[in-house]
């Protein structure tokens, strides 16, 4: 009987722990000002830990990705996916992979190159180039430029449903050329 | 070996209990030298272990845990070892075989990573293009907390009055936040060190947690 009643309060206080396991969020560990690397292995996925004003490199892996804020460098290739996910005057570039994605906010300049699918969800104010790729998505969140060069499927989203317009020098615009 | 109630119960030493501290699986190589005052029983094998139920409050540590965490970690635990085969299954050894299950919880930080750390990307959202795009990351490889539920097999090896080892392979279920449960291969070894009747200190070595802690035979 005593034997019953330890193993169940023991069981009784592990199910309680079940509530409290889990991950805790962080915003990951690049310092601001500085260049973090990565490459080799299977996954790496960086952040910058004081928000703004990173640059995250990486590349020759499976998996890449990078969370920033505001004013950050983002670059990838040589991987089989890239996210990046960053805010206001971004600068994103990848390269060589099979798929790129992104979300970032406005003044975003993102350059997608040599890879099977590009999406990118873009705020207002920014250019978007998709070179020598399969399939180029764009929502645009604002005013946008988009140039597909070499692209089999250059698709661009504007704001409220309204269509792009096709600019003199090629460029998909959403807002005015 | 029984760990009935009688007279020849080993008194505890702080000698004693430091050195049973610091072993695992070592404790089976000192066992041959202690053998002048602690005769060997590992042939003995009809000695009755004299125990149904071994009941084991423990600390933990690992690392390198199984699934989406990363780094090293400490915590807490327990261990309950339910005699199935007191005769074990070998016929001329001293051994026998128990069902051990529990519960372990610990705390697991990715910059206390043996061979370093990278952060781990904690949500994912569709993009455009079917693309998948990662919007929070972990800080310094994260933290992560785990609940083990481990359920093995215990063999146990009693070699003398004080010293005996076990092999305990089996299975570890384990709970980890948003990625929910899932299931590892568990393979551990260890050794108990008698400090007084019906009571031992216990080591536990192997993957995916190590373990030390007291042993109350009942």
């Amino acid at each position: 009987m005593k034997n019953t009643s330890f193993l169940t309060l023991t069981f009784a206080v592990g199910i309680a722990l079940l509530g409290a396991a889990g991950c805790h969020s962080g915003q990951g560990s690049c310092v601001q000002g500085s260049t973090c690397e990565c490459s080799g292995g299977t996954d790496c996925y960086q952040g910058c830990a004081d928000g703004n004003g990173c640059d995250l490199y990486c590349h020759n892996m499976v998996h890449c990705g990078g969370v920033c804020g505001d004013g950050c460098g983002l670059q990838c290739h040589d991987v089989n996916d890239c996210s990046s996910s960053c805010g206001d005057n971004c600068q994103i570039d990848c390269h060589n992979t099979v798929s790129c994605g992104a979300f970032c906010g406005a003044n975003c300049q993102y350059d997608c190159q040599s890879v099977d699918r590009c999406g990118v969800r873009a705020g207002p104010g920014s250019t978007i180039a998709c070179t020598s790729v399969t399939t180029c998505s764009v929502e645009c969140l604002g005013t946008c430029r988009v140039l597909c060069t070499d692209v089999n499927k250059c698709d661009v989203t504007c704001p409220n449903g309204a269509s792009p317009i096709s600019c003199a020098n090629g460029d998909l615009a959403c807002g005015s050329c | 070996m029984t760990f009935a109630k009688s007279s020849d119960s080993v008194s505890p030493t702080g000698t004693a209990a430091a050195f049973c501290a610091a072993l695992g699986l070592g404790m089976v190589l000192f066992a041959s030298s202690a053998q002048a005052r602690d005769p060997l029983l590992i042939h003995d094998a009809r000695t009755p272990i004299g125990y149904e139920v071994e009941l084991e409050p423990h600390l933990v540590l690992g690392t390198n845990p199984p699934g989406a965490g990363a780094g090293s970690g400490v915590g807490i635990g327990a261990r309950a070892s339910v005699v199935l085969v007191p005769e074990g299954f070998l016929p001329r050894v001293n051994d026998s075989v128990a069902l051990g299950f529990g519960l372990d919880v610990g705390h697991y930080t990715g910059d206390w990573a043996i061979d370093g750390y990278r952060d781990q990307c904690l949500h994912y959202e569709t993009g455009p293009a079917g693309t998948r795009i990662c919007t929070e990351v972990s800080s310094n490889g994260g933290t992560y907390n785990y609940v083990f539920i481990p359920l093995v097999m215990q063999w146990n090896f009693w070699f003398t009055q004080r010293w005996s080892a076990f092999a305990e392979p089996g299975l570890d279920l384990y709970f980890l936040g948003n990625h929910g449960f899932d299931v590892s291969p568990a393979m551990y070894v260890g050794g108990r060190c008698r400090i007084a009747d019906r009571i031992t200190l216990t080591a536990r070595l192997g993957y995916p947690t190590f373990a030390f802690g007291v042993s109350f035979m009942l």
